[in-house]
């Protein structure tokens, strides 16, 4: 049987939509509505900018940290997707613990993300292996738009720390199944528990049908099925690799898990028929436990506190990981019963978050590069390219390498992607770049090639003008140092500013501001948050 | 052998800041030593060099590796199957796919061989995850996140003599099988494209002046030492690119143009040590001739190409290239003139100096089938294994994990 075969199938189409025309509009409509928002937003700021300018230019920012920005800039890096002139001003005069009060409150919200139309389903009749792969190909372009509507809702969403936190889930329950419907639904799924409940949010995805589909997919284990499932819960989402768990434990968990399956709707599904209801003995206990049980087995070890925090350290803390506050934090964790928001907030007081040695200390990665642009200067980009981008700086969302996700920390870095971190400041300012190529889908045919064999160009839109609004009024030598204090966190003093004045054009002020911002993102200290 | 003169390396740190290339003990000292360097490092490679060329896609090894004197071939393919009188012979038994004419002369010339039934247990018939696992030389239940020629970069590579460009991938994104624990390989699909960094002034005063800070962030560091050696093997690959561009007729497709980059950058004096290329489309669930064979052909000129041009300037006895896909593809046809996702596959080397030519071991066996797909009696590790040491002189122990058989073909 092939692989693509084997996997329970659902008829998918999409109603309404007769044409590729037909759906490239549908999701201009949301776009620019979602643009249409965001500006009205910012022309509301403009009054209190104005007021709040001088106090906000004249804030001495000094104290424990090793860069001129206080606290403000370090967490808005880490709760949300970097500093705005909108968020600056907005959290001017406000204390620490406010602000962070109110980054939570601003997450309190959940929206769903209802990008895919549902699909029609129809109970009866099989989809043949043909159709199948054509059902793959098209879910592709689907989940390419999803992962478009996923970005541009990051770069505009109010509830920015949620949307970080449904990064992390998505990387931590790395799925990354054709079907895209199934990626949506599971998409949702990380959103609505991203700062509520861990365990609630591991049964749920435990159900989930993309997660279900992307294991079976990745097994194709006949007698099985769910014996991989077993694994990747212990080894990926709870205890980590090699703490706590036999290869016996898998075993007899697995049984647990037998039955829980997908429907022909593409909803979860719980074939009794299918279910082992012996007895299982699993960490040294014996009883005819179900999947439920395993998972409240699991939750109910402390470990898996702890290979979350860690996880969770990594990637909002420290890309080094200091394993004492790692356990202080999982104990909180753990008593709290896997109280997300709970963990989030006591990370984001804890004086040691603000401690340099912390500052600067994670690599951003490639989506997040991607949003910080989006929120400086509003870049686009034809969709191919924004894809393709994605693709060589080594993160393209709803694609992980595998279920172990992204190793996140300086994997993101190699010599292709770093170069193209660099060079992206100046192809802004270029309005475009060389195209960037994304290998093929495995399933893609070989496309006859073109006789002309030049470097294709390829347009970059941006638009700077809530950036240059935010620094009009600083005088001319200042605005390097004001560049310097607003994108970077890290310490700056090894930073050549004779050679990055060397990229300025002072033609005008608006020149000036625009090429010193490209000029310092080209530092390498911009790839850190 | 150097292949890499001092001329070449006075250029390079004029460029550079030398400081960065040499460990402490040497710092400051004269150019001899540099040289002495030089020698260090190139001990642990032998001027032998690997192109690793990747079919993604699944690419249907009996149609391409045809084993015409099997009645089950035939029986199981009574439309996609290729006749009997149609095929390129290369025994009695086997013959290659009609269209790749270049690929059966290299073999007339001893210069090709291919390995049959080549896989590993509890195969996976996914894309992704069986790609993974040849990438990174797991097992088929781990889930490793660096690649094997990654590693073979630890394995050679010091911090202090960081040369990435020893493993290059030509493609816009980079792959898991070039990333290591320490080292990254580099990926570009031309080094021309390097230039978008050696051509901008204010990256290259900031490569140029990388001097270590025992102050810094040590992820800044990071990232300008990364920075530094990028530039250094940027400067160096667009410098080899220009030395002896190659005269053969590369096809015209992408994966010409990557070999043709290939070639040059060997003829150029690269010390790369392993290329790494891939050539997609071979998922023929559908109307699989015509596909695969466009491909094939696309395959059979470039590597007459690059014998061509290789043997010309007498690097072909250095050169081996290995070419595998990520699973071959079921025994039996499907109901639209193609083939589904299957197991074991062919592995195929081309090269001056093989040890054996032709077919290197017993035919698949297509009576005993696992649930219709080939068992492999080859594992790819051992294949890894093999390449490592015997051509690239490497203990293939630390690269892959653990010992694996050793073959003999080369």
């Amino acid at each position: 049987m092939s692989q693509v075969e084997s996997v329970t199938i659902f008829n998918y189409q999409t109603p309404n939509v007769k044409s590729e025309n037909g759906s490239k509009m549908e999701r201009a409509t949301r776009i620019s509505g979602r643009r249409r928002i965001s500006a009205s937003l910012s022309y509301n700021r403009q009054k209190i900018f104005m007021v709040l300018y001088l106090e906000v230019f004249s804030h001495k920012q000094t104290g424990t940290m090793s860069n001129q920005g206080g606290f403000l800039n370090h967490l808005l890096q880490r709760a949300a997707f970097g500093v705005t002139p909108e968020l600056e001003n907005r959290f001017a005069r406000i204390e620490r613990a406010q602000v962070v009060d109110e980054l939570f409150r601003d997450s309190s919200v959940i929206q769903d993300l209802l990008y895919l139309p549902k699909p029609d389903t129809n109970d009866k009749g099989e989809v043949g292996p043909v159709k199948t792969l054509l059902l793959v190909i098209k879910s592709q372009k689907e989940k390419d738009e999803l992962n478009l509507a996923w970005i541009d809702r990051m770069a505009v969403a109010k509830a920015a720390l949620r949307e970080k936190m449904t990064l992390f889930w998505h990387n931590h329950f790395a799925t990354g199944t054709p079907f895209a419907w199934l990626m949506q639904v599971q998409h949702n799924t990380l959103r609505k528990h991203a700062l509520g409940n861990f365990g609630d949010m591991l049964h749920d995805i435990s159900r989930d049908p993309a997660m279900i589909a992307w294991l079976n997919n990745q097994q194709n284990k006949k007698n099985a099925p769910n014996e991989n499932f077993a694994r990747e819960v212990m080894e990926l989402f709870t205890l980590g690799e090699g703490n706590g768990y036999t290869e016996n434990d898998i075993k007899e968990a697995a049984r647990a898990f037998t039955g829980w399956s997908v429907n022909q709707k593409g909803e979860y599904e719980f074939n009794a028929k299918q279910h082992d209801d012996g007895f299982k003995t699993v960490f040294g206990q014996t009883g005819n436990y179900n999947g439920n049980d395993i998972i409240d087995m699991l939750l109910a070890k402390r470990q898996t506190a702890v290979y979350v925090c860690r996880k969770i350290y990594r990637t909002f803390v420290n890309n080094e990981v200091n394993e004492n506050r790692v356990e202080e934090l999982a104990s909180r964790f753990f008593s709290s019963k896997y109280d997300i928001e709970d963990l989030m907030r006591t990370i984001f007081n804890s004086e040691w978050f603000y401690a340099p040695e912390n500052v600067g200390s994670i690599i951003v990665s490639p989506v997040e590069l991607i949003v910080k642009y989006k929120k400086l200067c509003k870049i686009e980009l034809e969709d191919e390219q924004m894809l393709a981008l994605q693709h060589v700086l080594g993160q393209t969302l709803f694609s992980p390498p595998n279920v172990a996700g992204w190793k996140g920390g300086k994997s993101w870095i190699d010599s292709n992607s770093l170069i193209q971190r660099l060079h992206m400041p100046k192809s802004v300012l270029d309005a475009g770049t060389a195209r960037l190529y994304r290998k093929p889908a495995f399933e893609e045919k070989d496309k006859p090639q073109k006789k002309k064999d030049k470097e294709e160009r390829v347009k970059i839109k941006s638009d700077w003008t809530d950036m240059v609004k935010h620094m009009k009024q600083i005088p001319e030598d200042k605005i390097t140092a004001e560049c310097l204090r607003f994108l970077l966190v890290s310490d700056t003093s090894h930073i050549n500013i004779s050679e990055l004045e060397k990229e300025v054009d002072k033609s005008n002020k608006e020149r000036q501001i625009i090429t010193t911002l490209c000029a310092v993102m080209q530092f390498p200290e911009f790839q850190l948050m | 052998m150097a292949a890499y003169s001092r001329k070449d390396f006075l250029r390079l740190t004029a460029l550079a800041s030398a400081s960065m290339m040499i460990p402490k003990f040497l710092r400051g000292a004269d150019l001899q030593s540099e040289d002495i360097l030089n020698q260090l490092f190139l001990s642990k490679t032998n001027g032998k060099r690997l192109i690793v060329v990747q079919f993604s896609g699944g690419n249907d090894g009996l149609n391409m590796v045809i084993p015409y004197g099997d009645d089950q071939y035939h029986s199981n393919r009574p439309t996609v199957g290729i006749k009997s009188a149609e095929v390129l012979k290369i025994n009695d038994y086997f013959g290659f796919n009609p269209i790749m004419k270049g690929v059966s002369d290299l073999h007339q010339s001893g210069h090709f061989a291919v390995l049959n039934a080549v896989g590993y247990p509890n195969p996976n018939r996914s894309h992704f995850r069986s790609m993974d696992i040849w990438h990174s030389a797991s097992d088929e239940d781990q889930y490793i996140q660096t690649g094997w020629v990654g590693r073979w970069l630890d394995a050679c590579c010091s911090e202090e003599n960081a040369r990435p460009h020893l493993a290059l991938e030509i493609d816009d994104a980079m792959s898991i099988a070039i990333k290591g624990e320490r080292m990254k390989g580099i990926a570009t699909r031309n080094p021309k494209r390097m230039k978008l960094l050696t051509g901008d002034p204010l990256l290259m005063k900031i490569a140029n002046d990388y001097t270590h800070h025992e102050s810094e962030h040590q992820l800044v560091d990071y990232l300008h030492k990364t920075l530094a050696e990028t530039s250094q093997s940027a400067t160096y690959l667009i410098d080899k690119m220009k030395n002896a561009p190659s005269k053969s007729v590369y096809p015209q497709h992408a994966f010409g143009k990557q070999m043709k980059v290939i070639a040059d950058l060997i003829l150029g004096g690269s010390e790369t040590v392993i290329y790494y290329v891939s050539l997609p489309g071979f998922d023929t669930h559908a109307g699989q001739n015509n596909q695969q064979n466009r491909l094939l052909g696309v395959y059979s000129n470039a590597m007459e190409a690059l014998a061509k041009d290789l043997k010309q300037a007498g690097l072909w006895n250095d050169t081996l290239v290995m070419t595998f896909s990520e699973f071959g593809r079921r025994v039996k046809q499907n109901a639209s003139q193609g083939t589904d996702h299957g197991t074991a596959n062919a592995v195929m080397f081309a090269g001056g100096a093989l040890r054996k030519s032709g077919v290197l071991n017993d035919a698949p066996d297509l009576l005993n089938l696992d649930e219709g797909d080939i068992k492999h009696t080859v594992d790819f590790r051992q294949v890894y294994a093999t390449v490592l040491q015997n051509w690239l002189g490497t203990d293939p122990e630390i690269v892959l994990g653990r010992k694996f058989g050793m073959l003999d073909f080369v």
